[in-house]
C-alpha cells in the first residue's frame, strides 16, 4: 500500500512542474525524496504512537486461610471431560457430551437445597437470562449441576420447573438442564473447572464460592463470572467469545472487539487502546481510499478525449458545479465573486466550516454563560462538590472532534487534489514573476504584463517561475493560488466560469512594492479571446522565438542532428528517458531541460563530455521557456533515433505544446529548417 | 486597626525590600527578582511592538499608501512581528510568571540553576539590545518569516544583525527551558508527586520541552541565512545552488512549535484561574495535563501546513494536514474540560476569571479557524491572506496575551503584595475583549474576500472592513494602556494584599504576599492532591466567621 503511495509521488514529481526538481545542484535528488521521507517519517511516528498497549496489573491473589479450600481457580482453556455421566431432571442418564458440540455452555455449580448463596446464583443467572437477547437452547446451553451427590433428579425437576416459570420463556426448557450425579463425576467436573467447595460440618452446609462459567462448544473453560449478579453485557460477550464467532451478529463482534475480558475481575472492560487502534485503522484506510478514489477519478476525467468543450465528462462536471452554485450561498454577505469551477466548491466547504465553528462557539458560549450564572458564588464560604472527571465524557470529546476533523481533512484533501493535479487538455500559459510585475506569455506568442486574458469555459494551466524572489499567484475569484519560486517551475490551473475582470494579487511578500504587484485577470468569451489574440502584436510563438535563440546562442554547433555533434541531439528528446553517465536515467521534462541549460554538468548524458558552458545569466526565464518550447516542437517522434522507452508512456498528454482545438496553431518546425542552420 | 497592629508586629522581610540598590537587582539570583526584570523588559518590548501595530492600523485606514512609504511600512510590520513574537510572546508567561511561580509552586527556594537564570536574562537583554540597534538602523523589511532569497540576497536592511539578535535570544529561551525542566524534575517538595503538580507546572514542562528541542533549529536556520547573506554560501538561494523551500521547512519546524511555546503556558494559567474562581478541581486533571504534552509532541509534526501552496509535494501536504487535525484534539479536550470544571462550581467574577472566560471564547474561535487553514483545499484560497492574520491574532492575542494579562492580575497580589483596583480591572478586561473582536473579526472577512497580507495599499472595496479594524485597534489600545497605569499605580497606592486573596489552593498562596527571599518560612510538605478545595483554610475560616455573624 505504502509502495503504491510512493510510486504516485514519484511519477508526479517526474513529470509535473509543480513539484519539479530544483534546477540547480544537488538539491535535485533531495527534492525528489523529500516527500517520500516526510511520508515515511510521519507514518512511522503515527504507528509508533499506536503500538504501546495497556497491560493490566495482575494482583497476586491472597486468600484467607479459613477459606483455603473454597474458591474458584481460573483454569482458562482447561478441557472438561465430556464423558462424565449425570442424571438429568427426568432421571435419565446423560453424558456431558450430549450438551456440547455446537453451542457454548453456561455452567452453574450449585446445590439445590442450598439455603442462600446458590439460590442467589441461580436468581442472578435468571435475571441475566431474562434480559439477554439470546435464548438458552437456541444460542447456548445452560447447565446447572448440583455438587451435592445426595441430591437426586426429582428435586432437580422441581427446581427446573420453578426457574423456567420465573424466566417466563417456556421454550428455554429445552436449553436449561438441571443435573445431579455421583460423587466421582461431580469431583471430576468441579476439578476441571477449578471450582472448590467443602462440607462444613458445623453448619451442615457446603462452603463454596459463587460464580458461573462459560464453556466453549468443545468443552473448554472460556470465561468466569464471579458473584451473584452477572451483567448481561458481560455474559453476552463471554458467550460470543466462547462460540468463537459462531453466534451473534456482526455488530456484536465489532462491539466485542472494543472490550477485553479482565480475568482478575471477571468482567469485560472497554479497551481504550483497541478503540484508538480502530480509529487509527479507519483513518489510514480512509486516507488510502481517498487517494485511490482520487486517482481513479482523475484517470476517468483525463480519459484521453481531446476536445474540451465537447468532452461529455467535462460537460457533466460543469453541470455539477452550476448545481452547486444554486445553493443559496449568494445570500451570505461578503461573499467574494465566484468565477471558477473551484469557487463554489471552496465556498460550500468554507460555509460548512463556518457553520461548524458557529455551532461549537455557541455551544461553548451558551454552556459557559449558563454555568456561570447558575453556579455563581453565593457565599464566601462556599465549597462546591468536587467532581473528579468522567472517562466516558473524555472519550466522547476526544472521539467526536476527531471524527469531525477527519471528515474535514478528507473534504479538504479532495479539493486540494483537484486543484494541484495537472489538468488534461489545458491551455498552457507561461508566467514569470519578478519584482514587481507579472508577465504572461500565451502559446501563440502573445505577451502581457500584470494582466491575464483567458477564455471562459476552458481549462487554463499556468506554468510559473520567478526571476528573483518568491512570489505567489493568487486570483481570489478563482480561489486558486500557487507560490512562484525562482529556480523551479510551479503549476496552477483553473477553469473560469464567468466573463469579467478579476483581481490578481501577489500573496508572498516580495519587497518594497509587494502591494503593487497586482493586476487583473480578464475572462473573455472564446470568440472575444480569439479576437484579442488576433489584435495583439504577437512576436511569434515561443517555439519560433526559441528556434531563433537556438541559432543565436550557437546551440546548434554542438547539438547537431543524428548525434553528429559534440553534444547529444535534441530532436525527439522531450519526454523521453535520458541515460546519464552515473547510470541513472531521467525524464527529459521542462525542469530537466531548464537545469541542463543553466547547470549543464548537473546531469551529464552518458557518453558525452562535461564541456557545455553554463548559460546562467545569458538567458532570461522567458527565453529558457522559448528554448524548451522549441525543443518540444522538434520531438518526440520525428527522429527515428529517439529511443523508445518507458518514459514515453509516462508522458502526459498535456505536454503537447498546444491541445488540438486550441486557438493557437501548434508550432511545427520542419526538420529541414533545423538542419539547414 | 487590627491589621495595622499586625503589620507593625510582623514587618516582614520580603524579596522586594531585601536590598534596594541597583546592584541588588541587576546581580540578583532570586528567581522572583529576575522575573520582575523580565516583566519590566518585556513590557517595554510590548510597548514598542504596540506602537508598530498602531502605525500599521493607521496606514491601513485608507486604501492608498499615504502615511508611510512602502519601505517604511514593510519595516513596521516586520518589526511588529519580530518584537512581539521573539521579545514579548515567547518570554511572556514562562520568563515572568514561570520564573516567579514555578519554584514556589514546587515548594522550592529557587530554580535549579539560579546563576544560569540570571544569565538567561542577560542573554535576552543582549539579543534585545541588538534588536534595538537594528531598529535604530531602520529595522528589517523581510517579514518575521525571513523567507529567502528575499531575505538573503534582495533585502536592503539589517537582516544579518536581526538574525544574530534572534540567534542570541534563542539561547535565553533554551536555558530557561532547561532550568525549568531540571527544577520540575528535581526540586519538588516532599509529597509533591507528578500528579499533584498544578497544571500550570505541567504546561511549563511541555513548554520547556519545545524550547529545548525546537529553539536550536531556528538558531541553525538564521545562522545559515546569515552565512548565505554575508558570504554567498549557497543554502537557500537557487542562484547559488540552494533551495528556498528548505528554509521554509527549517523555519517552520521551529516556528510552528513556537506557537505552542506561546499558548501552552497561557493554557496553564487558565487552568489555575478557573480552578480558583470556581473552587473546583480541574475536571479530568490527567487529560488536561497529558494534552499539554500531546500538544508539545504533535506540534513538532505539523510544520508543513504553513506550506500547502509552496510547491511541496501534494501528498506531503496531506500528511501534514491530517497531523494538524490530530494536534487540534488536545486543545479541544482542554476546552471541554475547563467548561466541565465550571459546571456546578462556585463561580466568582473577578478580573482574572473575566480574562479566563474571554480566553475560552477567543481561543475557541482561534482554534476553530485553525481547522479552516489546515483544510488543504480551503487553505489554498486563505493562505497568506488576512484570514491567516486574524486566525493567529485570535490565538496569540486572544489566547496568549489574554492569558498573560489574566495571570498578571491573578498573581499581582502575590508578586507585589498589593491589590490592583478590581473595578478598573474588570472594565479594562471588557474593553480589551470588545476592542479585540472589533479589530480582528473583520480581518477574517477581509481574508476570505481575498485581501493579501503585508499590503500597504489595497483595493478600495476593502476599506470599510479596514476602517472597522483600525477603530477596534484604538479601543484595544486603550484597553492595553489602562492596566499599565493602574497596575503601576497600585504598586504604591494599592490596598495591601492578604496572603491568599482568592482563597485559592496552591503552595504559592500559603506563603506571604510578597514572599520572602527564600519563598517559605517553613518547609512545605504536600499531602493532598492538586486543587483540593475542601482543604483551603481561608474558605473554612470564611465559613466560621460567616457562621458567627449569622449566630
Amino acid at each position: 500500500m505504502l509502495k503504491q503511495y510512493l510510486n504516485i509521488s514519484e511519477t508526479r514529481s517526474g513529470r509535473s512542474g509543480f513539484n519539479s526538481r530544483s534546477a540547480i545542484g544537488g538539491w535535485a535528488r533531495y527534492a525528489r525524496w523529500k516527500s517520500t521521507c516526510l511520508i515515511l517519517f510521519a507514518t512511522s511516528i503515527l504507528l509508533a504512537c499506536l503500538t504501546p498497549s495497556i497491560t493490566f496489573a495482575q494482583p497476586a491473589g491472597v486468600r484467607p486461610p479459613v477459606l483455603k479450600d473454597v474458591g474458584i481457580d481460573q483454569l482458562l482453556n482447561n478441557q472438561v471431560p465430556l464423558d462424565l455421566t449425570f442424571q438429568d431432571e427426568n432421571g435419565k442418564t446423560v453424558k456431558l457430551a450430549d450438551y456440547f458440540g455446537d453451542k457454548p455452555v453456561v455452567l452453574s455449580l450449585v446445590y439445590y437445597d442450598c439455603p442462600q448463596l446458590c439460590t442467589q446464583v441461580l436468581t442472578g443467572l435468571l435475571g441475566t437470562l431474562k434480559t439477554l437477547p439470546m435464548t438458552p437452547g437456541k444460542d447456548f446451553v445452560s447447565l446447572t449441576v448440583s455438587f451435592d451427590p445426595k441430591e437426586k433428579s426429582p428435586l432437580a425437576a422441581a427446581k427446573k420447573q420453578e426457574y423456567i416459570e420465573r424466566l417466563g420463556k417456556p421454550e428455554a426448557a429445552a436449553g436449561w438442564h438441571f443435573l445431579t450425579g455421583e460423587d466421582s463425576q461431580i469431583i471430576a467436573l468441579t476439578r476441571a473447572v477449578g471450582f472448590r467447595y467443602v462440607w462444613d460440618p458445623v453448619t451442615s452446609q457446603y462452603a463454596h464460592a459463587s460464580g458461573i462459567m462459560v464453556l466453549t462448544p468443545d468443552g473448554k473453560v472460556s470465561r468466569y463470572f464471579y458473584g451473584i449478579e452477572y451483567a448481561p453485557r458481560d455474559l453476552r460477550f463471554g458467550l460470543l467469545d466462547a462460540s468463537a464467532g459462531k453466534i451473534g451478529s456482526l455488530a456484536d463482534q465489532i462491539i466485542l472487539y472494543c472490550y477485553q475480558y479482565d480475568p482478575t475481575r471477571g468482567t469485560y472492560s472497554l479497551v481504550l487502546m483497541r478503540l484508538l487502534r480502530i480509529f487509527a485503522v479507519i483513518t489510514l484506510v480512509s486516507i488510502v481510499g481517498l487517494i485511490l478514489f482520487l486517482r481513479y477519478q482523475s484517470k476517468k476525467r483525463g480519459g484521453g478525449s481531446s476536445g474540451t468543450t465537447t468532452d461529455p465528462e467535462n460537460a457533466k462536471s460543469k453541470i455539477g458545479y452550476s448545481h452547486m452554485s444554486i445553493l443559496p450561498l449568494y445570500l451570505i454577505p461578503f461573499l467574494p465573486e465566484q468565477a471558477s469551477t473551484f469557487a463554489s466548491e471552496v465556498d460550500l466547504f468554507f460555509f460548512f466550516l463556518v457553520g461548524l465553528t458557529v455551532f461549537f462557539t455557541v455551544l461553548i458560549g451558551v454552556l459557559a454563560t449558563v454555568f456561570m450564572v447558575k453556579y455563581r458564588r453565593r457565599s464566601e464560604a462556599e465549597v462546591p462538590e468536587q467532581i473528579e472527571g468522567a472517562m466516558l465524557l473524555e472519550i466522547a470529546w476526544t472521539v467526536i472532534p476527531f471524527v469531525i476533523a477527519m471528515g474535514i481533512f478528507a473534504w479538504g484533501a479532495k479539493l486540494y487534489y483537484d486543484m494541484y493535479k495537472e489538468p488534461k487538455d489545458a491551455l498552457e500559459i507561461f508566467v514569470t514573476g519578478k519584482q514587481w510585475m507579472w508577465r504572461a506569455q500565451h502559446p501563440d506568442g502573445m505577451r502581457e504584463i500584470n494582466e491575464l486574458h483567458i477564455p471562459v469555459g476552458r481549462r487554463v494551466k499556468l506554468t510559473m517561475t520567478s526571476e528573483d524572489v518568491i512570489h505567489s499567484y493568487y486570483i481570489p475569484a478563482f480561489r486558486t493560488k500557487a507560490d512562484v519560486l525562482p529556480g523551479r517551475y510551479t503549476m496552477t490551473w483553473f477553469e473560469a466560469t464567468k466573463p469579467g475582470t478579476y483581481h490578481l494579487f501577489c500573496t508572498e511578500y516580495c519587497g518594497t512594492k509587494h502591494s503593487g504587484m497586482i493586476g487583473t485577470v480578464t475572462v473573455l468569451e472564446p470568440s472575444a479571446y480569439q479576437s484579442w489574440l488576433a489584435g495583439g502584436t504577437s512576436e511569434g510563438s515561443p517555439a519560433t522565438n526559441g528556434q531563433k535563440l537556438f541559432a543565436t546562442l550557437a546551440c546548434s554547433t554542438c547539438h547537431q542532428d543524428q548525434n553528429r555533434g559534440r553534444g547529444p541531439t535534441l530532436a525527439g528528446l522531450y519526454g523521453t528517458s535520458v541515460k546519464l553517465d552515473n547510470g541513472s536515467s531521467v525524464i527529459a521534462d521542462d525542469a530537466y531541460i531548464r537545469e541542463s541549460i543553466l547547470v549543464p554538468n548537473a546531469k551529464l548524458v552518458a557518453g558525452y563530455q562535461a564541456i557545455m558552458p553554463t548559460f546562467q545569466g545569458q538567458v532570461s526565464e522567458e527565453q529558457i521557456v522559448q528554448l524548451i518550447a522549441y525543443i518540444k516542437s522538434i520531438g518526440p517522434r520525428q527522429d527515428s533515433q529517439a529511443p523508445a522507452s518507458a518514459g514515453q508512456q509516462a508522458l502526459p498528454a498535456t505536454s503537447a505544446p498546444a491541445a488540438p482545438g486550441a486557438p493557437a496553431s501548434p508550432p511545427v518546425v520542419p526538420m529541414a529548417t533545423q538542419t539547414k542552420k | 486597626m487590627a491589621t495595622e497592629v499586625l503589620e507593625k508586629v510582623e514587618s516582614p522581610t520580603t524579596y522586594l525590600n531585601n536590598g534596594h540598590t541597583v546592584k541588588s537587582w541587576l546581580l540578583t539570583l532570586d528567581h522572583k527578582r529576575i522575573a520582575l526584570l523580565y516583566l519590566f523588559s518585556i513590557s517595554i518590548f510590548f510597548l514598542i511592538g504596540g506602537i508598530y501595530a498602531a502605525l500599521i492600523r493607521l496606514e491601513l485606514v485608507t486604501p492608498e499608501g499615504d502615511l508611510l512609504t512602502p519601505d517604511t511600512y514593510n519595516r513596521v510590520f516586520t518589526m511588529h512581528g519580530v518584537i512581539m513574537i521573539f521579545f514579548f510572546l515567547i518570554p511572556s508567561i514562562p520568563a515572568v510568571l514561570g520564573n516567579f511561580l514555578l519554584p514556589i509552586m514546587l515548594g522550592a527556594k529557587d530554580v535549579a540553576f539560579p546563576k544560569l537564570n540570571l544569565l538567561s536574562w542577560y542573554i535576552f537583554m543582549l539579543g534585545g539590545a541588538l534588536m534595538m540597534y537594528t531598529l535604530i538602523n531602520g529595522g528589517i523589511d523581510t517579514g518575521w518569516t525571513f523567507y529567502p532569497p528575499y531575505s538573503s540576497i534582495y533585502s536592503n536592511s539589517e537582516v544579518t544583525m536581526a538574525g544574530v539578535s534572534i540567534f542570541i535570544t534563542g539561547f535565553s529561551s533554551i536555558l530557561t527551558g532547561l532550568n525549568f525542566m531540571v527544577t520540575i524534575h528535581t526540586m519538588r517538595a516532599p509529597g509533591l508527586t507528578w500528579f499533584r503538580l498544578p497544571l500550570f507546572v505541567w504546561a511549563h514542562y511541555a513548554t520547556s520541552l519545545i524550547q529545548i528541542l525546537g529553539t536550536p533549529v531556528i538558531a541553525i536556520t538564521v545562522l545559515a541565512l546569515a552565512l548565505e547573506r554575508s558570504f554567498q554560501i549557497g543554502i537557500f538561494d537557487p542562484k547559488l545552488g540552494g533551495d528556498p523551500v528548505l528554509f521554509q521547512h527549517m523555519f517552520w519546524f521551529y516556528s510552528h512549535p513556537a506557537v505552542y511555546i506561546m499558548i501552552l503556558p497561557s493554557m496553564g494559567v487558565i487552568s489555575e484561574i478557573i480552578a480558583t474562581s470556581t473552587r473546583k478541581r480541574i475536571f479530568g486533571y490527567h487529560f488536561v495535563a497529558f494534552s499539554s504534552l500531546a500538544i508539545a509532541v504533535f506540534g513538532f509534526l505539523v510544520w508543513g501546513h504553513h506550506m500547502f501552496t509552496s510547491s511541496q509535494s501534494m501528498y506531503a501536504g496531506m500528511v501534514f494536514s491530517i497531523i494538524s487535525y490530530a494536534v487540534a484534539i488536545p486543545s479541544a479536550i482542554k476546552t471541554f474540560n475547563w467548561l466541565a470544571t465550571i459546571y456546578k462550581g462556585s463561580v466568582s467574577f473577578n478580573t482574572p476569571m473575566i480574562y479566563a472566560l474571554a480566553f475560552l471564547g477567543l481561543f475557541t474561535i482561534g482554534g476553530m479557524t485553525g481547522l479552516f487553514l489546515s483544510a488543504l483545499g480551503l487553505d489554498v484560497h486563505l493562505h497568506d491572506t488576512y484570514f491567516v492574520v486574524a486566525h493567529f491574532h485570535y490565538v496569540m492575542v486572544g489566547g496568549a496575551i489574554i492569558g498573560y494579562l489574566g495571570a498578571i492580575h491573578y498573581w499581582w497580589p502575590k508578586m507585589t503584595g498589593k491589590m490592583y483596583p478590581e473595578t478598573l480591572g474588570r472594565i479594562s478586561a471588557v474593553i480589551i475583549f470588545v476592542g479585540f473582536n472589533f479589530t480582528f473579526f473583520p480581518q477574517f472577512i477581509l481574508g476570505y474576500l481575498g485581501m493579501p497580507r503585508r499590503y500597504y495599499a489595497y483595493v478600495p472595496e476593502f476599506q470599510v472592513l479596514h476602517v472597522l479594524s483600525s477603530g477596534g485597534a484604538l479601543v484595544l489600545g486603550v484597553g492595553f494602556i489602562l492596566p499599565l497605569f493602574y497596575l503601576t499605580w497600585s504598586i504604591k497606592y494599592g490596598k495591601k494584599a492578604p496572603n491568599n486573596p482568592w482563597m485559592a489552593y496552591g503552595l504559592e498562596w500559603q506563603t506571604s504576599s510578597p514572599p520572602p527571599t527564600e519563598n517559605f518560612t517553613f518547609d512545605p510538605v504536600v499531602t493532598t492532591e492538586a486543587y483540593e478545595y475542601e482543604h483551603v483554610e481561608e474558605i473554612r475560616n470564611a465559613g466560621k466567621s460567616a457562621g458567627l455573624q449569622t449566630a
